[in-house]
């Protein structure tokens, strides 16, 4: 198994009431599996998974990317710098 | 090509005065830079005091961002634009936190050898920062 750390921002973070929550996986688990874990047991992030971009770190991952343990995983809503 | 990309919740007027050089010069005086470059670009993103598609009425805008991501974002389309447009200096503040409408909550910096590649490396930035700069805002409707 692996355990990520999952940071929520925006309006995913304020429909958790929480800026992260933790997830654990089975090895060799990828960002895909991820988003089906947390579409089937937090309901109240799953109608934000379909615009959120996943990050492992400060980069932006692909569904297919796999994740390791301890990885600092971040759901990205669309951004609005500027 | 020199960079700076800064997050930050302080003043822009205040992270001016601390920056390095050649950054400490006043936007008309590029002194450090005199020779290199024949296009020197600010660019200030405003906050107004209408929001969203209904022009709801705001007094503030709190910006929050996920600072190492942000900061890695920033630090990376900087170099990208930068190359691509020939780019000879690149600054970057983006503000975190409350900003007031009025203010500045952007500023991005070009200096290039003609206008041409300062005026599209700062709308190819901007553009990319929209896209991919994890910063998000939260109105505060009057």
């Amino acid at each position: 198994m692996l355990t990520v750390q999952v940071s929520l921002f925006a309006q995913v973070r304020l429909a958790m009431g929480q800026s992260d929550i933790e997830v654990t996986l089975p090895e060799g688990a990828t960002v895909d599996d991820l988003s089906s874990h947390l579409r089937e047991h937090f309901p109240k992030i799953a109608p934000y998974l379909s615009s959120c971009r996943v990050a492992v770190g400060v980069e932006y991952a692909s569904p297919s990317t796999a994740l390791a343990d301890g990885d600092d995983i971040a759901l990205i809503p669309p951004v609005q710098g500027g | 090509m020199e960079t700076l990309a800064i997050l930050t919740e302080l003043q822009i007027e205040e992270i001016l005065r601390q920056l390095p050089e050649p950054w400490t010069g006043q936007p008309d005086d590029p002194s450090t830079l005199s020779g290199r470059i024949g296009a020197w670009l600010d660019f200030y993103g405003i906050v107004r005091d209408l929001e969203g598609p209904e022009n709801a009425t705001i007094d503030a805008i709190e910006y929050e961002a996920h600072p190492k991501m942000a900061q890695y974002q920033l630090d990376r389309l900087l170099q990208e634009v930068g190359q691509e447009h020939g780019v000879e200096a690149f600054l970057v503040i983006h503000r975190t936190g409350v900003v007031p409408v009025g203010e500045a909550s952007l500023l991005v910096r070009v200096c290039s050898k003609h206008r041409g590649s300062a005026l599209d490396a700062c709308a190819d930035f901007i553009n990319a920062l929209k896209r991919d700069v994890p910063i998000w805002k939260h109105p505060r409707f009057v």
